[in-house]
């Protein structure tokens, strides 16, 4: 794809990248309610709901990372799994997506530096043990 | 005279309620000399079914009002039950979930996220290109 130079490829990945700050947004509101109210079926529903959006686009759109972050925090949030972690650590994790939202947003680039993060570790641990 | 460009393209119709998914796909498909249609949710998907001569339907299985399970079991139960269906999946769909999908008589499947030039590929072969 020619993400570059072609003028209406240009303007739908602005689309698509501008749409990344409401997500973001929506994501920080989530994590608010949680540190206030504890996890709520609606709070990882509405989570779940935006981490499965971006796991089956971004990469599309030539954002890995955002998409293999996505992936792992829908897979864990889909899972009953999620409600023995303690809220913090959910947040935790929902903020790491959030980040990647905003670098992706600030640089139009794909944020491989956070695949080393800690938390994309911890992801990736949480995501294997649903499977097993 | 120039002959119609749009008289010999390939009618596609997308239900994909998420509209970067949707614009994306549409845009490769046009390029691709096809005419595209959206249907944002299942039930408008359902309303334009009937109402033109597709070549394929791309069905995305999250949807709202209707999802992309009832749509196929709508399309498979109508006239149109020869159009083939290309269904787009979560990675996280499980090979029984593909196979359900299969016996209510989806043709192919394509897993979230692709690269576009594989779209191109499957739709292709399902239109008989």
């Amino acid at each position: 794809m020619d993400w570059e130079s072609d003028p209406e490829l240009i303007q739908i990945r602005s689309e698509f990248i501008k749409s990344l700050s409401e997500r973001a947004v929506a994501l920080k509101n989530c994590c608010d309610t949680i540190l206030k109210v504890g996890l709520t079926d609606d709070t990882v529903r509405e989570l779940a709901f935006i981490a499965h959006r971006l796991a089956g686009i971004a990469e599309t759109y030539g954002f890995s990372v955002v998409g293999n972050i996505a992936e792992k925090l829908d897979g864990w949030l889909s899972s009953s799994e999620i409600y023995k972690q303690p809220p913090k650590e959910v947040v935790r994790c929902v903020s790491f997506l959030e980040e990647a939202l905003h670098r992706v947003i600030e640089t139009e680039s794909n944020p491989q530096e956070m695949l080393e993060d800690q938390r994309m570790r911890d992801l990736i641990f949480f995501f294997e043990a649903i499977r097993d | 005279m120039e002959s119609d460009p749009l008289i010999k393209k390939e009618k596609i119709l997308i239900a994909e309620d998420d509209p970067q998914i949707a614009r994306l796909v549409e845009f490769k498909l046009n390029r691709e000399g096809f005419q595209v249609s959206i249907a944002r949710n299942g039930k408008e998907a359902v309303d334009q079914m009937e109402s033109d001569a597709w070549s394929l339907i791309i069905l995305d299985i999250m949807m709202p009002i209707l999802d992309g399970w009832e749509v196929l079991k709508r399309l498979k139960s109508s006239s149109q039950s020869q159009i083939p269906v290309l269904m787009l999946t979560a990675k996280s769909y499980q090979k029984k979930d593909i196979a359900n999908a299969a016996d209510l008589g989806a043709t192919q499947f394509l897993r979230k996220p692709f690269d576009l030039s594989e779209l191109v590929a499957v739709v292709n072969s399902l239109v008989g290109r």
